[in-house]
């Protein structure tokens, strides 16, 4: 396996610069923060608002990272993350970053990827991604899942495609599938709330988003495939890349005081099963032949 | 010891920080100052070298080795309070094999003051254990776990049983090198600390190490049953400080060795409080989740604190009787 070399860490206080709800009860934050070296794709940050009253910090997977600016995607699900989402402009947080294994991009280098992402997994993805096209590889096949219209981050979803599990209410109920044209039939939200529309040129489709990922696959046998998601989403791909055999590289996430495999409260099964992996040292990227997933 | 007990109020006029002395001596290893890391917070002592100097630290006391590495507790293994943490680890760590060949010697290299954190499943195991460390160097001393909560066999079992602490600890102590000292990490669950404080004292142990975690327990109130798959986790954070400040000033009560306290110590008005309290020393745990440096911080505001009090010593802050 290809060494993946951890960068250099930065514990330090950022300024909240910027925060934008993108989806429901998602956010884009932005941090103005000097770090030692830069984040790759699938590396994370601990962070944790001064202010919050958590004990502990988050992890949060890097959207971006250029010119001393950290942007993360933030959907609010507990007490941190809602801290995180709410930290007003100007306030300082503490960052630890960037931690963790990144996506191995010189694998992917000259090969069809194929990224299948769920909810806020697109973060490290959405990254992946453009990593790869700022390198000048083929555009990736790109997979969103959500389960509602509403968990549509619209402006980070330029070139995805988008499968709902819910068929929005004005688009036609599809028996598994339907999709809808970007023109005339693409669901919008709801009037007045405004939450972004799904993107201009982008494909909209009721079902999973695995639905179509064994026709993908089976035209491209020498396909990587990264997955990122709920864990269900991720099984269910990994499953389906294996049975192709084709190479998967997941990110996970689990709970982690520490972030620096101190804590050792992320731990999963290595392949095997007889040792552990931490998913915040050895992870958060794993090759599937690395771990007992699926 | 009584003068220096009634000396160190509030009044005293402030000193410069140079004029503070926060050596400590336990069983005779002088530490440069009394603030460690806490067993289990701090992973080996090497997880952090690009950030901090380990060797700054009083001392590091490193994840609890056992004889052979153990894979830990299934998942859930933590969970998050608003006062603190509730953990289930079970004491995953590489075994002593590969924690002589590969932790030791970068610790020796880093000139790192480290005492080793042992578990034993059996009473001899602890002895074993200090008799092949003895062949090693990089270690000043080590705490015997006589106390986790999150394990099957050994654990609670020993640390609850007075004799067997004072058994282990003299068994210990026997094959345990001149020039190291040896701490006794005790409980605060189920039996007095002053019992256990002075078993652990009778067999010979340099210092008690007050406390471990509470044992705690969340429950899943959808599922009807308790979030951890063992029941019973371990209880940390600010949340237990009051309780470890009444065990502490029970211990240094019982005993004349040195009491080296644990629980919640997050700020330097924590630490102070654990010297009025009775201790010798503190550790940090739960706080370095946070921040990993945090134990580094403590030691430099530690010295500014007790010049601004006036106070030369971390031991004369001790309340009197």
């Amino acid at each position: 396996m290809t060494a993946r070399i951890m960068t250099k860490r930065t514990l330090t206080d950022a300024t909240v610069t910027g925060r934008r709800e993108l989806a429901h009860h998602a956010w884009l934050i932005e941090l103005e923060v000097e770090l030692e070296a830069p984040v790759r794709a699938g590396q994370f940050a601990m962070v944790h608002p001064l202010e919050a009253g958590t004990l502990l910090p988050r992890p949060f997977s890097v959207l971006d990272h250029r010119d001393g600016r950290l942007k993360l995607y933030v959907k609010e699900v507990g007490a941190g993350s809602r801290a995180l989402a709410h930290t007003p402009l100007g306030e300082r947080v503490q960052v630890f970053a960037p931690l963790g294994r990144s996506f191995p991009i010189e694998e992917f280098r000259g090969r069809p990827v194929v990224l299948v992402a769920g909810g806020v997994g697109l973060v490290p993805l959405w990254k992946l991604r453009s990593e790869l096209l700022a390198s000048g590889e083929e555009v990736p096949h790109s997979l969103f899942g959500a389960r509602t219209i509403e968990e549509l981050p619209g402006e980070l979803l330029e070139g995805w495609r988008i499968h709902l599990e819910e068929a929005p209410p004005s688009a036609p109920s599809g028996e598994g599938s339907s999709t809808m044209s970007a023109g005339g039939g693409l669901p919008t939200a709801p009037t007045g709330s405004g939450l972004p529309t799904a993107p201009a040129g982008g494909e909209v489709e009721v079902g999973l988003v695995t639905l179509h990922l064994d026709e993908i696959l089976r035209e491209q046998p020498d396909a990587v495939l990264a997955l990122c998601g709920p864990d269900a989403m991720m099984k269910a791909a990994a499953r389906i890349g294996r049975q192709r055999g084709v190479q998967v590289w997941v990110c996970l996430e689990e709970q982690m005081a520490c972030g620096a495999g101190v804590c050792r409260s992320c731990t999963i099964p290595a392949a095997g099963g007889r040792t552990m992996k931490t998913v915040c040292q050895d992870g958060p990227v794993f090759s599937l032949d690395e771990i007992d997933y699926v | 010891m009584s003068e220096a007990r009634s000396s160190g109020s509030a009044s005293n006029p402030p000193l410069d920080p140079s004029q503070v002395d926060l050596r400590v001596t336990i069983g005779g290893v002088e530490l440069p100052n009394p603030v460690f890391t806490a067993s289990g917070a701090w992973g080996y002592g090497l997880e952090y070298l690009d950030l901090v100097d380990p060797a700054r630290l009083g001392a590091v006391v490193t994840k609890t080795i056992t004889v052979l590495p153990r894979k830990g507790n299934p998942q859930p293994r933590l969970r998050e309070l608003p006062t603190g943490l509730l953990n289930s680890i079970g004491l995953e760590n590489v075994g002593l094999g590969a924690f002589v060949r590969d932790k030791l010697p970068r610790l020796a290299r880093h000139e790192v003051r480290t005492v080793v954190s042992l578990a034993g499943r059996r009473e001899e195991e602890f002895a074993e254990m200090i008799g092949e460390l003895s062949h090693h160097e990089g270690w000043v001393g080590v705490e015997l776990n006589l106390s986790c909560p999150n394990v099957a066999e050994g654990g609670l079992d020993f640390g609850t049983d007075p004799r067997l602490v004072e058994s282990i600890t003299r068994r210990a102590r026997a094959v345990l090198p001149d020039g190291k000292c040896l701490l006794v990490k005790l409980t605060p669950n189920n039996v007095p600390m002053a019992t256990l404080a002075r078993a652990a004292e009778a067999g010979g142990a340099h210092a008690i190490s007050c406390i471990n975690t509470v044992v705690g327990m969340e429950i899943d109130l959808d599922a009807r049953r308790p979030v951890f798959p063992r029941g019973i986790a371990g209880y940390s954070g600010v949340g237990i400080k009051p309780i470890a400040l009444a065990k502490v000033w029970e211990a240094s009560h019982a005993v004349d060795i040195p009491v080296v306290g644990i629980g919640g110590i997050a700020t330097v008005r924590d630490v102070l409080e654990f010297f009025v309290a009775g201790a010798s020393a503190v550790q940090v745990g739960t706080a370095l989740f946070a921040r990993p440096d945090r134990a580094h911080r403590l030691i430099e505001e530690l010295a500014a604190e007790l010049a601004a009090r006036g106070v030369r010593r971390p031991a004369e802050l001790r309340a009197g009787d």
